[in-house]
């Protein structure tokens, strides 16, 4: 591992016989992490500070006197989210491949656990209760998920294309997560899970007769789903009129509108939204606090946000464009998906788009669940990143007097790659090399 | 939702399709023979999903600049109408102090709690709850909380009600009117609905004939309704409040009180929680209850002075006193706030407090002297209660510049807890008003023509018969109603009294003043009876049935017969102009509100009676702040001052805003005469005047009684039974600065008179009143407790009756001739530090017994006994027994030489 812990790469090569030029040029483009992707969670990390503690202080006061208590509850979550991201970018992304299986059980082990013994808060069974901390088992669900896809998908490579090989596991392990889901009830889960699933089994290849084919049943089976349950019925119906359910099923969709439109391009300044201390606008905190962003910080804030996810989705994509090694490539497109989805689904809620969903702003809202595991999230990102850099950097290096064996398939050159044994002591002596 | 997404690209990559399906024949064959999918596929594919990713962010941005841009301005009202209120705040009500900023009236915050009746689910449990937490009954609560019955808390709402009272209200909405009227049984039930139909539909033709049976009908349409739907019409209710979404709970609540309910609240919150937890529904049944900040007004000195200071009303508007007078500057001003108000309504002010949030209102400083004040009600009462008087009162006025310093009336009541007085006297008020609708029906019926058919050939008997009923009623409530006086009333500003003899001073002043009588000039005073040889025969009587006497010996002696021939010289023209220039018969623009004004006949109007009448005070009346205004002029230099009542007026950091200042308002008399009537008035303060029990040792005192007749309740004329006893005076009568007049209303004892029950009072009162404002008496004063003695002086003045100042030269030392000797100084009515302290300055040793007040001494006071004599003093408990009354009465005031005279 220290052969793998990042120094800085300019200084390295003082202290030996001068390298080429062409390969201290490729070692300049080197960087130990992806330093944009890591700067826009930065940035999203520290607003989403100041946002929760705009959003909650009134409240709180009110409550308990301590305006700050949600803050730092906040804050206690956001250092174990950084905390994470650390770890997981110093986590061989490759090492994750023999938790994948693990991870899935113990999410389904959790899925279950949140029926039997989770407690409810509006209408939904969400939490499961532990000392000083409250875990949201979905949120597990959605990254083991994205990490099993990635696994499988990795794994079966060409045979995507059969429909059997396609779809058969991952429906089955899809189904299960989802089904469990609609115990509690969470249905906007359950639409990512299956938006995840087939976007990736796209990705991957699989052929467009299949997916148009499931699109439609899907389609179907939403409708029904929607049709058969008066709530989720009348948040939809809800969501074409918002205006004419004000005092009702629209109540939120038409406050979060007044509030970001009351923003004006320059905003009320911080901590002055008006929606947001009155409690007018509901959740402020959690689902809608772009619709506090917007309203405090006006087109500016909301632009600047737009942007930094926008980074992040470019930057994810690029990293997964990037990296050669498949379960890497679908890792990290998986990864970048899911933190975008959200962030599509709760702006669109937030615009009053779509229905409430009960989805969370990744970085930016408040919420311990979620906010470990976006943090865990863009830390395997960035270790993919890394990965890739040092790759190149190996491509650049000169030969290791032991050169890597020439892979004969694909297959045995993934496996090797797999093998963390046979890989890994050789490279690390070639960087080693590089580095000094 | 990326689902349409991905189908855009599905032509494009037709040719991988194709690539694909070519391959199919190995669709079977082992996973290592496939064909894995090219990196262009996989990428191009991320490429498309990335791209439709961003088109989502793309669309929810431009949907919110749109929100922020074109829409901004509607959404913006949109926020407003959230959140955003105006209201109108009104400034605390400002505080009432005496002259040295002793607090009388201020504001306190209390609370009240509100309900929304209309979001209520369970008025039942929500009551029970309620009623644990503020102690009210169940069933009351229910009342005000139910969405059906709700109303707001009013005055007669209070649950220590008379019970008939809360009945008849409860009866007297429209509704039931009517429905009881209907009810009715078969006697009246004519009467009753034509009564009911003509005041309810206000129709004049309901009284032609040819309505009849349409009335007839329609009110047998009522009752059978009532019939129909079983109601019982004693429970019937009309709710005018139906629909309401505000009622009060309560009111008045402290602090505690409110943290209570907070805790009930939270409480409940929990164990809602927890049954909710349970599975079972539960709302908390008091999440609908409110509490709101209410002004309150705290009394804090009681009973002092606050017939003068006045109360408020619910609204925080003053109904009277100085409350009401300085309504405009107490209240302060309102302002228009607009707040930020969260969902629950509490107001949130970003920017701290605005600047125009609301202040206390200025403070009002009255002239009163809170010292002088207490003592003069204590000595008001004192000598109401021992004379078993009705009522009373005694005003203090500073001469020089017109200040009320003190304003006590008796009898008086506790403002804090004004409600429970007000609601004693409900039955005496609900009698007076049941009496009048009983009169005014009995002249409507009288009026109806009907009744001539109805009862044929008696309607005038059975209608008169009916009429002396209720006019006996109305006797009887009157005579009960006149032993209840009402406490809450400033009588001194108020209430007009025919003063009696204490106008003989002003009469006497007019005619000194113009000059038709002089001061060595002889009166015949006709031994006491005179026939005025007038149309109706009329004969003034005297108590004292003198011979003769100079215009001294009237007022010294009180004579009727000198102040009338003093009157008939004068004039009638020239008495009335000289009294309106003292200001009787017009208000004195005091500031009090409803200040009455006198009731003085214009001169044109009086026959000769009455210029004989007026000039001893009878056949005008005058309130208190007439009589010391104008007895202030006379002391004054013949100069009327505009009596002052408010000092100043003070803002909340302490600044002045207005300063009254002294008002001179005429020139009455020349300073001359007004000299030559305070000599004048000072002979009646000597031994044989009527005054002499207002004789203060250390000042000199001028003074003058009256004792007037009451007119009958009921009778014309003048009752037998009812007096008024009056004094009036001023001191030091040298240098003049105080003026005090003292009316006590009835007294019932056998012995009773001006000099007898007010005369003391005022010496009490005046003598503190000196002493607490630090006037120097001007006879020496070291060793005056000496010698100054009733008897002694009354020598002094026999021999030099002129110039008191010439006392101060000719005093002697201590009178060593006396051998040793001192007077016993009048212990009673003093606590045992001043009877102490008294009688260490007068060399005595006391013996004391008892707690409270000195009630009696076994030697007499003034008389002369050894220096070191032990005296016996025995005090008692303050609080006047009701059989110790007469006794103290009779007691009053020491046996003097010269026999009884009456004033």
């Amino acid at each position: 591992m220290t052969a793998l812990t990042p120094t800085a790469p300019t200084t390295a090569p003082r202290e030996h016989e001068p390298l080429s030029r062409e390969l201290r040029r490729e070692l300049k483009k080197v960087q130990p992490w992806d330093f944009p992707l890591l700067a826009a969670v930065v940035l999203l990390l520290g607003l989403g500070a100041v946002m929760v503690y705009s959003a909650t202080i009134n409240e709180m006061t009110q409550l308990t006197g301590d305006g700050m208590g949600k803050l730092k509850t906040h804050l206690l979550h956001m250092s174990v989210g950084i905390g994470l991201l650390v770890f997981f970018t110093f986590f061989r992304y490759e090492r994750l491949k023999p938790l994948v299986y693990p991870a899935l059980v113990a999410t389904v082990g959790l899925l279950v656990l949140v029926i039997v013994a989770g407690f409810e808060a509006g209408n939904a069974r969400r939490w499961i209760a532990l000392p000083g901390f409250n875990v949201q088992p979905v949120e597990v669900a959605k990254v083991s998920f994205v990490l099993f896809l990635s696994y499988s998908l990795a794994k079966k490579g060409g045979r995507i294309r059969q429909f059997t090989v396609a779809f058969i596991p991952h429906f089955m392990v899809a189904a299960l997560l989802i089904f469990l889901c609609l115990f509690q009830p969470d249905f906007g889960t359950s639409v990512i899970l299956v938006i995840l699933m087939f976007t990736m089994l796209f990705v991957a290849g699989t052929r467009l007769s299949y997916l148009t084919l499931f699109f439609f049943v899907g389609s179907f089976l939403a409708f029904q789903a929607i049709a058969s349950n008066d709530m989720r019925l009348g948040r939809v119906m809800a969501s074409i009129d918002p205006w004419a359910h004000r005092m009702g099923r629209g109540f939120q969709m038409v406050n979060s509108q007044i509030a970001i439109g009351s923003g004006g391009v320059f905003g009320q300044g911080l901590g002055y939204g008006g929606q947001t201390i009155t409690g007018f606008l509901p959740e402020g905190e959690t689902d809608f606090i772009l619709s506090v962003t917007a309203e405090q910080l006006g087109a500016l804030g909301l632009v600047f946000v737009s942007f930094l996810f926008s980074m992040i989705l470019v930057r994810g994509m690029k990293i997964a464009r990037a990296t050669e090694d498949a379960f890497g490539r679908y890792l990290a497109f998986g990864l970048t998906l899911l933190l975008t989805l959200q962030v599509a689904i709760n702006m669109l809620v937030a615009v009053a788009l779509i229905p409430t969903k009960g989805l969370t702003l990744p970085f930016v809202s408040y919420g311990g669940s979620s906010m470990l595991m976006t943090c865990a999230t863009v830390g395997i990102l960035l270790n993919i990143s890394r990965s890739h850099g040092l790759k190149t950097v190996r491509q650049y290096a000169p030969e290791p007097e032991k050169p890597a064996p020439a892979p004969k398939t694909r297959r045995q050159q993934q496996q090797s790659r797999f093998s963390l044994k046979s890989s890994k002591r050789p490279k690390a002596q070639t960087l080693d090399e590089v580095l000094r | 939702m990326s689902a349409p997404r991905r189908k855009k690209p599905a032509p494009k990559r037709s040719t991988r399709g194709n690539k694909n399906r070519a391959a199919r024949p190995q669709r079977n064959a082992r996973p290592v023979d496939v064909t894995p999918v090219g990196d262009g596929t996989i990428r191009g594919r991320m490429l498309v999903v990335a791209v439709g990713l961003g088109a989502l962010l793309l669309v929810a941005t431009g949907r919110a600049i749109i929100f922020q841009t074109t829409d901004a301005a509607a959404l913006q009202r949109e926020a407003a109408r959230n959140y955003v209120r105006t209201e109108t705040l009104d400034d605390w009500r400002g505080d009432i102090t005496d002259r040295d900023g002793a607090l009388m009236a201020v504001t306190v915050h209390r609370w009240a709690v509100t309900v929304d009746p209309q979001q209520i689910e369970d008025p039942t449990a929500t009551a029970q709850a309620l009623s644990e937490v503020l102690g009210i009954p169940a069933p009351e609560v229910h009342e005000r909380i139910d969405p059906a019955t709700a109303r707001p808390v009013q005055a007669d709402d209070a649950p220590d009600m008379n019970p008939a009272t809360t009945f008849a209200r409860r009866q007297s909405t429209p509704m039931v009117r009517l429905m009881q009227r209907v009810w009715g049984t078969e006697r009246e039930v004519l009467d009753r609905r034509l009564d009911v139909l003509e005041k309810f539909f206000q129709l004049e033709q309901l009284q032609d004939k040819a309505v009849f049976p349409i009335v007839r009908k329609v009110a047998e349409a009522a009752e059978s309704a009532v019939t129909a739907i079983h109601a019982d019409a004693d429970s019937l209710r009309f709710f005018p409040s139906r629909g309401r979404r505000f009622a009060y709970v309560a009111h008045d609540l402290d602090d505690e009180a409110v943290r209570r309910l907070d805790a009930a609240k939270k409480d409940w919150n929990q164990r809602c929680r927890e049954i909710r937890e349970d599975g079972k529904t539960c709302s908390n049944p008091l999440a609908q209850i409110y509490t709101r900040p209410e002004a309150r007004r705290y009394y804090p000195k009681r009973e002092l002075a606050t017939q003068l200071v006045g109360l408020i009303g619910r609204e925080s508007t003053g109904l009277s006193g100085v409350e009401r007078g300085m309504e405009g500057v107490l209240a302060g001003g309102q302002h228009q706030v607009t707040a930020i108000k969260d969902k629950n309504g509490s107001r949130i002010y970003l920017n701290g407090l605005p600047d125009d949030a609301p202040l206390e209102g200025p403070t009002v400083e009255l002239t009163i002297d809170e010292q002088i004040q207490a003592v003069a009600e204590q000595e008001l009462a004192k000598s109401c209660l021992s004379s078993g008087a009705r009522a009373g009162y005694a005003v203090v006025m500073r001469i020089t510049t017109g200040e009320v310093l003190a304003v006590a009336n008796f009898p008086t009541f506790n403002p804090n807890t004004f409600q429970s007085w007000f609601n004693d006297r409900q039955p005496l008020k609900d009698e007076r008003a049941a009496l009048a609708q009983k009169r005014a029906d009995m002249a409507w019926a009288r009026s109806w023509d009907l009744n001539a058919q109805a009862f044929p050939g008696e309607d005038d008997a059975v209608a008169n018969e009916a009429a002396a009923e209720v006019e006996l009623e109305l006797d009887a409530y009157t005579e009960y109603a006149h032993a209840f006086p009402n406490a809450s009333r400033n009588t001194a500003f108020l209430d007009v009294y025919e003063p009696g003899s204490i106008m003989k001073v002003f009469t006497v002043a007019a005619a000194l003043d113009t000059g038709v009588v002089a001061l060595d000039e002889t009166f015949d005073l006709e031994n006491g009876d005179w026939e005025l040889q007038d149309a109706d025969d009329n004969v003034i009587h005297d108590i004292s049935h003198l011979a003769e006497g100079t215009v001294a010996t009237i007022l010294k002696k009180s004579s009727n017969i000198g102040a009338a021939k003093i009157a008939f010289r004068l004039g009638s023209e020239t008495l009335d102009k000289y009294l309106r220039a003292f200001g009787f018969g017009a208000t004195t623009h005091s500031g009090v509100p409803g200040e009455a004004k006198g009731i003085l006949r214009p001169a044109a109007e009086w026959v000769p009676v009455e210029l004989a009448n007026v000039s001893f005070g009878q056949g005008m009346a005058a309130t208190g702040i007439q009589l010391v205004t104008a007895v202030s002029a006379l002391a004054n230099g013949g100069k009327l001052m505009k009596p002052m009542v408010v000092k100043r007026v003070v803002d909340g950091r302490g600044r002045t805003l207005v300063d009254y200042a002294p008002e001179v308002v005429r020139q009455v008399i020349s300073e001359k005469t007004a000299r030559t009537v305070l000599d004048l008035m000072q002979g009646v303060i000597d031994p044989d005047g009527t005054g002499r029990r207002a004789y203060i040792p250390e000042y000199p005192v001028a003074g003058k009684t009256g004792t007037g007749q009451k007119p009958h309740l009921r009778k014309r004329g003048y009752s037998e039974t009812m007096w008024v006893n009056t004094f009036l005076g001023v001191a030091p009568a040298d240098h003049p600065e105080l003026a005090i007049v003292i009316l006590v209303d009835e007294p019932t004892g056998k012995r009773h008179g001006g000099g007898l029950i007010a005369a003391p009072t005022f010496k009490a009162i005046m003598k503190f009143a000196l002493e607490h404002l630090g006037v120097p008496s001007p006879y020496a004063t070291a060793t005056r407790q000496a010698w100054l003695d009733p008897d002694v002086l009354a020598q002094r003045r026999a021999a030099e009756p002129e110039d008191p100042a010439a006392l101060d030269a000719a005093a002697p030392p201590i009178d060593d001739a006396a051998g040793g000797t001192v007077p016993v100084p009048d212990f009673r009515g003093l606590t045992m530090d001043a009877v102490r302290a008294s009688a260490e300055g007068a060399g005595l040793q006391v013996r004391l017994f008892g707690t409270g007040v000195a009630t009696a001494q076994d030697t007499p006071a003034h008389q002369r006994v050894d220096a070191g004599t032990v005296v016996t003093v025995t005090f008692e408990s303050r609080a006047p027994g009701a059989n110790e009354v007469p006794e103290a009465a009779q007691d009053a005031m020491p046996p003097l030489p010269g026999g009884e005279a009456r004033p």
